[in-house]
């Protein structure tokens, strides 16, 4: 206790970064839009602080200024940023470049291109060993082997000589800290560093950085739009909105922010307690049982060949889809969940007949829809539609709101007279939510939410009765993401729509789905009502799942 | 009655085809967009213009009169009966203007002495007087310089008179309907204006200066001298001009529909269709380009000796000829295109928007006019814009190692062609390939700065 306050009063006395009344802006034609607009904030020695925002609130930009890595269309404006009493806007840019990597390290988002394609592992730490470290030959080795054994890199030695592209996702995560951490910098800073990874992988680099602060005493400054990651680290908090802070505090944040912003991105995140209040509809009204299910799959196998040689011979075969079954009533929702890599995007365009399917079959309504081809398929699969993931790449840049939406009616001829059209285009605007007037936009003047919804009209055109909803949410920020699944549980409940919601966010899952199917290596290994399968589960994959998940979203520690 | 000849048919038509797709781009927000940026760039703009100057005097190049309607022309140039465009009509007098053989830029008297009869019946070994070149001197010794920059003067005059008209006239057309013509000449003037028109005056005034002393002088001299048959070089030139931008502009009509239905096509269906397109374009790719439109210029010069009859005139083998060219350009310069079109559609097909359109049942044709053809439409004016050069320079090379154009054609290529032999006198003839490099340069240049500006512009890459 007496050493815990003893460490307070001196980080007090001389924090390791401060930052004050920090401005930034960016050019955008003539004018110059603030980015940050007077930021002040420390960073405690060994301690470690959170930056908490919704995209475009001006978070990374904070970080890329302190490290003077501003791109070329931004400007500092005002402010001071001082690392040990040093003022770093006043050193020149060869002092700077020992303070990158040396005093301060830092994780980008992507450890996909944050990492030279075309150099091993072991020679861009090695890069920073000797830059920093001035370390040569054998000791620069076994320099660099420690820092991946740190990171918690199973086999070093043999990672130490592969290229990034032979990393999984999570490894080549690790290798980037081992990268930053060669410097042995005193303040890391941590971009988003689990926003690209999957759940279990999020859990896992959290918990290395947690332990590395620990062992190593360097402070660590996270960055994230994610409050279940900041739970799990950050001793204090700073919620971040439009270029100013809006709220910071200790850990006592998650009991009661102060301020409504901080209290509404809290509410908005979704919990695993969502389930228990709802009752299934399905549950509710039991439907007679004589009737198929509105979607029937049985036995379905999605294979991509592995081609060598000049013949391009199939010399094996990548099972992305293994042997799926699973049904699909009306008006219920179904909630695919598994990591990356699991087969479940695959196994959604497979049922649209986007990628083509090994073998099983495809009811829609008790009709067969494997097997068909061309318009018959079109026709027999009309009721099923898609919403994808990411916002931005799935409308035509260079068509206007309402050709989008009109582009189904035309193909499938439901409005023969512009005239309906439009009023049907309409009335899709508003069931979704946006004005009339968005009818001769173009996509690019709306925001990810708004694209979302956009694309939900687009899907709705047609009349659909089941919509496959491929991570509709996972590209969109917490608040952003609460409004649109209210809109999708709205329509349900208006048009007696069905989901076969594909995800691996079990918190949402929790917020929408009736039923849950956990789906790993291609194959279901687990179905089941939602609530018993998020607070029972029976198989082993799902509890692992589970217990990735951050503390903030299984507990309702949050009361206001 | 206009006589005219495919090639003018066919540019004829792509000024059409031009002027539709300008006035469907100002209907388009999303087309708009980018333009703007490209005509907010002062060199941009300055190419425009000149691009503009050059393109008008091919059309003036490309339409046709017949020779009778015309009592002017009476050359000995031009056979009897062949029709003369409108520029042949309006350089009528520097057209006729022959000498016996070279002459220097502005000269008066013959680049090589000559035996000649003086009126005394004593011979002396001296430079002849030109025919043309400042026959009306009485005393070219002392009144050559003073008659030179009286002509430059008037010639400046004329030019800053037709300045000032076509300024006040544009004045006018852009404030029709908003304000004050002169608050716009006034704020034009401070750099004010939202597109740079100061650039654009500026331009218009240098071209009308250098028009109005081109005029002036002209009309007594060979401004760039005479060739070797004594033909003016700055008439040669000016014909030239529509050889290079026919070229440069054809080839590109030609190469389009192969790049952009074969790209379209392997990209998008993949499979055997993308092996047998992606088979074809590895195969001409790896001929050398000289030697396939070397091959292609000769069946085509068999064929034009069998058919005698069809190609009874010069102009109109001439004309074939360009016609050819252009086509065989054409063929063999698609795959750089096509190559880069295969690959944005494979990206494209994979996008969630054309996925989405197949999951709508949208028809496959519609997908590929709809959701990839517009999508693709940068990269081919990037490719084109920056094309047009490569191509007007193609053109002298291939000239140069006689497969170009007819040797009758009046092209840079042949000019530079007839400059190997020049070059090797004593004193040497410099204006024909001078001549030729400063036309070529000065539609090369602009044409190059305003691909950049176009490619700034709608390259994604480089947005923002």
């Amino acid at each position: 206790m007496t050493f815990a306050a003893s460490t307070m009063e001196t980080t007090a006395s001389s924090p390791l970064l401060s930052v004050t009344d920090l401005r930034v802006a960016f050019r955008q034609g003539q004018d110059w839009v603030p980015a940050v607009a007077g930021v002040s904030f420390e960073v405690p020695k060994g301690g470690s602080f959170a930056l908490v925002g919704e995209s475009g609130s001006g978070k990374s930009v904070t970080a890329l200024s302190v490290m003077r890595l501003l791109p070329q269309n931004g400007q500092l404006q005002g402010g001071r940023v001082s690392l040990n009493g040093t003022d770093v806007f006043s050193l020149a840019e060869r002092d700077m470049s020992s303070i990158r990597g040396g005093k301060i390290g830092i994780v980008f988002q992507d450890p996909m291109t944050s990492l030279n394609p075309v150099l091993t592992i072991g020679r861009q730490i090695g890069e920073t060993l000797v830059l920093h470290r001035g370390l040569k030959g054998a000791a620069l080795r076994r320099r660099a082997m420690e820092l991946l054994d740190q990171v918690g890199l199973p086999d070093p030695a043999r990672h130490l000589d592969e290229y990034p592209h032979q990393l999984s996702g999570g490894m080549r995560q690790r290798a980037m800290i081992a990268l930053a951490l060669a410097g042995e910098p005193e303040l890391l800073i941590a971009d988003e560093p689990t926003t690209a990874l999957d759940m279990t992988l999020q859990a896992q680099i959290l918990e290395l950085l947690r332990r590395l602060r620990k062992e190593t005493g360097m402070a660590l400054w996270l960055i994230t739009h994610d409050f279940g990651t900041v739970a799990e680290v950050a001793d204090r908090i700073a919620v971040m909105r439009a270029g100013v802070l809006v709220e910071t505090s200790g850990p006592e944040f998650f009991d009661g922010p102060q301020h409504p912003y901080s209290r509404e991105l809290l509410n908005a995140i979704p919990r695993l307690e969502a389930c228990l209040q709802r009752e299934s509809p399905v549950e509710a009204e039991s439907a007679p049982a004589q009737a198929p299910p509105l979607l029937d799959v049985r036995d379905f196998r999605v294979y991509y060949p592995i081609r060598k040689g000049i013949f391009q011979r199939t010399v094996d075969q990548v099972r992305a889809v293994d042997g799926v079954s699973f049904q699909l009533e009306r008006g219920e929702t179904l909630a695919l969940v598994g990591e990356s890599g699991c087969g479940k995007t695959t196994l959604g365009k497979a049922l649209l007949n986007l990628v083509p399917a090994t073998s099983g079959e495809v009811r829609l309504d008790g009709v067969k829809i494997t097997g068909q081809m061309g318009g018959a398929r079109h026709e027999a699969q009309a009721g099923l539609q898609i919403v994808f993931q990411d916002p931005y790449s799935s409308m035509n840049p260079r068509m206007v709101v309402g050709n989008i939406l009109e582009e189904g009616l035309r193909a499938q001829r439901l409005r023969t007279t512009p005239a309906e059209r439009r009023e049907k285009v309409e009335a899709l605007l508003l069931a979704v939510g946006l004005p009339v007037s968005a009818r001769g936009r173009y996509p690019h003047e709306f925001s990810g939410g708004q694209r979302q919804r956009l694309c939900i009209a687009r899907a709705l055109a047609v009349e659909p009765r089941l919509v496959i909803c491929d991570e509709p949410t996972s590209a969109l920020d917490v608040s952003v993401q609460a409004q649109v699944i209210r809109l999708l549980r709205e329509l349900q409940d208006r048009h007696g729509l069905s989901y076969l919601f594909i995800t691996h966010d079990l918190a949402v899952v929790s917020e929408l789905a009736d039923r849950v199917a956990v789906m790993h290596s291609g194959r279901i290994v687990e179905t089941g009502k939602t609530r018993q399968v998020l607070f029972n589960p029976e198989n082993d994959y799902t509890r692992r799942l589970l217990a990735a998940l951050p503390k903030l979203h299984k507990s309702a520690r949050t009361h206001f | 009655m206009p006589v005219l000849l495919p090639t003018d048919i066919l540019f004829l038509l792509m000024l059409l085809g031009l002027a539709a797709l300008v006035a469907y781009t100002l209907r388009q927000e999303h087309l708009r967009r980018p333009w703007r940026s490209v005509i907010r760039s002062r060199s941009a703009m300055i190419s425009l213009v000149i691009l503009l100057v050059y393109l008008l005097i091919a059309l003036l190049d490309s339409i046709r009169i017949p020779v009778s309607s015309n009592a002017h022309v009476n050359s000995t140039s031009a056979p009897i009966g062949e029709p003369v465009t409108l520029l042949d009509f309006g350089l009528g007098r520097i057209r006729d203007a022959q000498e016996k053989t070279y002459s220097a830029p502005l000269a008066v008297v013959a680049h090589a002495r000559e035996m000649i009869r003086q009126a005394d019946g004593r011979e002396a070994w001296t430079y002849p007087r030109l025919q043309f070149g400042g026959r009306h001197l009485a005393n070219p010794e002392q009144e050559h310089a003073s008659d030179l920059i009286r002509r430059i003067a008037l010639g400046l005059g004329a030019g800053i008179a037709g300045w000032a008209l076509l300024t006040g006239f544009l004045a006018l057309v852009l404030t029709r309907r908003r304000s004050d013509p002169m608050d716009f000449l006034r704020s034009a003037w401070r750099g004010e204006t939202d597109l740079p028109w100061r650039a654009v005056l500026l331009a218009l005034l240098l071209i009308s200066l250098l028009a109005g002393v081109l005029v002036a002088l002209c009309q007594a001299y060979h401004v760039f001298g005479t060739g070797k048959v004594g033909e003016d070089v700055l008439y040669q030139s000016l014909k030239s001009i529509r050889t290079g931008v026919l070229i440069g502009t054809l080839t590109t009509v030609a190469t389009l529909p192969l790049a952009l239905v074969l790209g379209i096509l392997a990209g998008y269906y993949r499979g055997w269709v993308d092996d047998v397109i992606q088979y074809l374009y590895t195969t001409l790719n790896s001929v050398p380009g000289v030697l396939l439109i070397a091959a292609a210029m000769l069946v085509m010069q068999s064929y034009m000796a069998r058919h005698e009859a069809e190609f009874a005139s010069l102009a109109t083998r001439a004309d074939f000829r360009l016609l050819a060219l252009c086509l065989i350009l054409g063929m063999t310069s698609w795959t750089g295109l096509c190559r880069l079109l295969r690959a944005e559609t494979l990206k494209l097909r994979e996008l969630e928007y054309v996925q989405a359109a197949r999951v709508l049942g949208v028809s496959q044709g519609m997908i590929l006019f709809r959701h990839i053809l517009p999508n693709l439409f940068h990269l081919v004016l990037i490719s084109v814009a920056l094309d047009f050069s490569s191509l007007v320079l193609a053109e002298a090379v291939l000239s140069y190692v006689n497969i170009g154009v007819d040797p009758t054609t009046e092209s840079w290529g042949n000019m530079i062609n007839g400059a190997r032999l020049e070059m090797a006198r004593e004193p040497v003839v410099w204006w024909s390939l001078a001549s030729a490099f400063i036309f070529m340069f000065a539609l090369v240049l602009p044409a190059n700065l305003f691909a950049d500006a176009v490619r700034d512009a709608f390259d994604p890459r480089r947005a923002e």
